[in-house]
């Protein structure tokens, strides 16, 4: 669910940049707002950068093609706004390794990706002590879900809209229409994914989650950074 | 006399009519390229549009069509020179950049020559599981370098 080099005009491209350049300092600005302690979230946010590019080289062959775990849902449960940052990197690494995505095409991929996991962060951050602890699964489930389907849906939006006037439309939606089915078991997979996460924090770690919708300064996310 | 000249006025009015039915069969050998699509599992990106550039004409596709079951496509370039290709279907899809040689020259060489002839475009499929996995511990290694780096420095700056 990357969109490839050469397939959209140089001008989605450069707007897909700036949008999501803007978006990644939006991102580090209120991150650096949150916290008086800026190291806190950077070993977090590089082992779940890590995560994320791991995830991509992990194949689910669905017919036609096959898809890749995205984890975007978990991503912003766990990062907040980071999770943009993470996505950035995550992308680069995979477009020059893997060939997934490309580097003209990184702005636009940063967007279909990060959107969902910032939504899915505001989502967590709103929700989350308000919710009943018994319907925590459910929460995982939609946010997980959730993020995916809004992935697919930015996909696909990006791809319609940017098509030639050329190509047989048709055809292309028939495509897309495919392309969108085949990314709906990996959608319940993560929506299971980021369910049992939620679940396995709340009872182990509850702060964990919760160092997700802030990073104060007074509350320290590593235990071992203070002195004893 | 008068049966002699009827007879060969009737001929040379028949005798090109006969040879009319003569059919003139020739042929000429051209280079085809065949492209063949797939998607990182292997698939076949069958259906799939396919535009294809010439090296003179790089606004306008010349030849359009789409790949067959097998994600194949043929086209005969009628000029020397980098003809591009794109090949597009759902977003997937990518660009191709085939070098031919004057006629006369076989093709096959000079691609060697220019562009190995290797996926032109990078992609999972290319590397072995051993190379996959080397790729993703480096990456993981590096995640886990930088966590280290920032807990260490940060446990310094409290204590």
């Amino acid at each position: 669910m990357h969109i490839p080099d050469g397939l959209v005009p140089p001008l989605w491209c450069g707007l897909g940049y700036a949008a999501s350049g803007g978006l990644l300092w939006w991102s580090c600005r209120r991150l650096q707002r949150a916290t008086v302690d800026t190291l806190a979230i950077v070993p977090r946010l590089a082992l779940l950068t890590g995560a994320f590019f791991t995830a991509s080289a992990v194949y689910i062959p669905v017919p036609p093609a096959s898809v890749h775990l995205l984890f975007l849902g978990s991503l912003g449960v766990l990062l907040g706004e980071g999770a943009m940052i993470a996505v950035v990197v995550g992308l680069f690494l995979q477009a020059v390794m893997f060939g997934h995505g490309g580097l003209t095409t990184l702005g636009l991929n940063a967007l279909i990706m990060g959107i969902p996991a910032l939504v899915a962060a505001a989502v967590f951050r709103g929700v989350w002590h308000r919710w009943p602890p018994r319907g925590r699964s459910l929460l995982g489930l939609l946010l997980g879900s959730g993020a995916v389907l809004l992935a697919v849906f930015l996909f696909s939006a990006v791809v319609i809209l940017s098509l030639p006037a050329t190509l047989d439309q048709q055809r292309e939606w028939l495509a897309i229409t495919a392309i969108v089915i085949a990314h709906l078991p990996l959608a319940i997979l993560e929506g299971v994914v980021t369910a049992s996460l939620l679940v396995f924090l709340a009872k182990v770690k509850p702060e964990f989650l919760s160092q997700g919708l802030s990073f104060s300064g007074e509350n320290s996310p590593y235990p071992t950074a203070n002195p004893r | 006399m008068k049966m002699v000249l009827v007879s060969g006025a009737v001929l040379g009015w028949m005798v090109p009519k006969a040879l009319a039915h003569g059919v003139d069969l020739r042929y000429e050998p051209q280079q085809v390229i065949r492209i063949t699509a797939k998607y990182d599992s292997g698939q076949p990106l069958a259906d799939a549009r396919v535009q294809v550039f010439a090296p003179d004409r790089p606004q306008a596709a010349v030849i359009s069509g789409t790949t067959n079951a097998q994600g194949e496509f043929q086209f005969v370039p009628d000029r020397p020179g980098q003809w591009q290709v794109q090949v597009r279907q759902a977003g997937h899809g990518g660009w191709l950049t085939i070098p031919v040689a004057p006629q006369g020259q076989t093709t096959t060489a000079a691609a060697i020559a220019v562009a190995p002839r290797v996926p032109t475009t990078l992609s999972l499929s290319q590397y072995t599981p051993a190379q996959i996995t080397v790729m993703v511990l480096a990456v993981l290694w590096g995640a886990i370098g930088t966590a280290c780096f920032a807990w260490s420095r940060r446990r310094v700056e409290v204590e």
